[in-house]
């Protein structure tokens, strides 16, 4: 017997569905012939588990807005910070502090970072990521460039890759790092803070007045690569 | 640290669902259990993994024809407790694997006007055997591509792994699948 492709593909759907069928039957008449019930035991288990894990699926979901909003926070103190210079440094400290509140009443367990940088340096010299030098099936989802920041974020399916680059003279980032292994190296004389969590990492920091943030979940060696060669001159 | 995407149940409606498969098809979730172990423990554990595999797998529930929900389940079922024996290297009896299989299957008739229909239902059957031979992975990956009519992308969720080695692990099934019917074949024509 010799069967072709669309055959075989024919032949497949059948029998799966008449397997599939013959299966259900068959454990039907089981449970006909022997009716089983839960023990009060396992069924309180099981309600408390279906219970638990939408609890965790909405603890997910305010991660995910923390998340978000950790980034989104984070450039709203960059623009804001930006348009402030004009107003005085006082009023920026003031103004920074309140901010800072509010961050720290979000993010539990966050790390801050505060540069007092001496000169807004222009960004026309920092290196961008382009599609090239991401794996394939990389999409540019999102960039956005302005004279004090640039954004970036690539995706690939469910998989993230953002770069994001901030030149002012005041600047606040606060890291959402709950449950991230942190640490620090010293990489071409830049200090680099990184976090990991499962596939997770954040590369952070500052370079000739500008600051840096590599942010994915891709395979951790492309991330490392795209770090170095983010930060190579 | 940063958002961990997972297919959970996040709406009330998602809970609901659960909550009836876990009512509607405990007795079939049982039962099923019950032809891999047979102690109760072990039974309860393979149905509370199996609803566990199912919350996982919400996206793919939503989809899926609402006729083709119970195999399904069944499906997951089964193939949870094949991963329970398999980690436990428990043996089971061969004959047990197929206890209750042929349970369903329609009483022979003798009658040589019917003999070409009993033929052919002699072939499905064989061929069906043959489908349960392939290893409990390959079947469900089968079941699902041309049962379930997911997309590649959709198994590859659904088992955690990427859609080349998808497609790369059916393209061996279909492969094995065809050399067991080639052997069944060389076999049949040696036969007495």
């Amino acid at each position: 017997m010799s069967l072709n492709d669309e055959q075989m593909d024919k032949l497949l759907r059948e029998l799966t569905r008449e397997e599939a069928e013959q299966e259900l039957a068959s454990l039907r008449q089981e449970a006909r012939n022997h009716p089983v019930r839960p023990s009060e035991k396992f069924d309180f288990r099981m309600r408390q588990m279906i219970s638990r894990e939408q609890a965790k699926a909405k603890r997910n979901k305010r991660r995910r807005w923390a998340g978000n909003l950790s980034k989104a926070a984070a450039i709203l103190i960059v623009l804001c910070l930006g348009v402030f210079l004009i107003a005085g440094q006082e009023r920026i400290q003031v103004w920074a502090e309140q901010v800072q509140r509010v961050m720290v009443s979000i993010f539990r367990t966050h790390t801050e970072f505060d540069y007092q940088l001496p000169n807004q340096n222009p960004l026309e010299k920092v290196k961008r990521l382009s599609i090239g030098q991401l794996p394939e099936g990389y999409a540019l989802e999102h960039e956005e460039k302005n004279e004090v920041s640039l954004d970036q974020v690539f995706i690939n399916q469910q998989k993230m890759i953002s770069f994001e680059a901030w030149s002012t003279g005041t600047l606040s980032v606060v890291l959402d790092s709950e449950g991230a292994d942190y640490s620090v190296i010293n990489f071409n004389n830049n200090q680099v803070h990184i976090y990991k969590e499962d596939n997770h990492i954040i590369y952070h920091w500052e370079q000739n007045g500008i600051v840096k943030t590599l942010i994915g979940d891709g395979d951790p060696e492309v991330m490392e690569s795209l770090f170095e060669y983010l930060i190579s001159e | 640290m940063l958002p961990i995407l997972l297919s959970q149940i996040e709406d009330p409606e998602d809970q609901k669902l659960i909550t009836h498969i876990y009512e509607e098809y405990y007795g079939l979730m049982y039962h099923m259990a019950r032809r891999y172990v047979k102690d109760p423990n072990d039974i309860e554990d393979i149905i509370h993994d199996s609803i566990l595999r199912l919350i996982h797998n919400l996206s793919t529930i939503r989809k899926i024809d609402c006729n083709r929900l119970a195999p399904y389940i069944v499906k997951v079922c089964k193939s949870v407790a094949l991963d329970k024996i398999k980690k436990e290297k428990r043996l089971i009896p061969f004959a047990e694997l197929f206890d209750g299989f042929e349970e369903t299957q329609e009483p022979e008739s003798c009658a040589e006007s019917v003999e070409e229909e009993l033929e052919a239902k002699d072939l499905r059957r064989k061929w069906i055997r043959l489908l349960r031979r392939l290893p409990a992975r390959q079947q469900f990956l089968i079941f699902a591509k041309y049962y379930l009519e997911l997309s590649d992308k959709e198994i590859a969720l659904h088992i955690a792994v990427s859609e080349k080695s998808v497609r790369t692990l059916i393209h061996r099934a279909r492969k094995m699948l065809k050399e067991i019917l080639n052997q069944e074949e060389r076999e049949d024509q040696y036969e007495p």
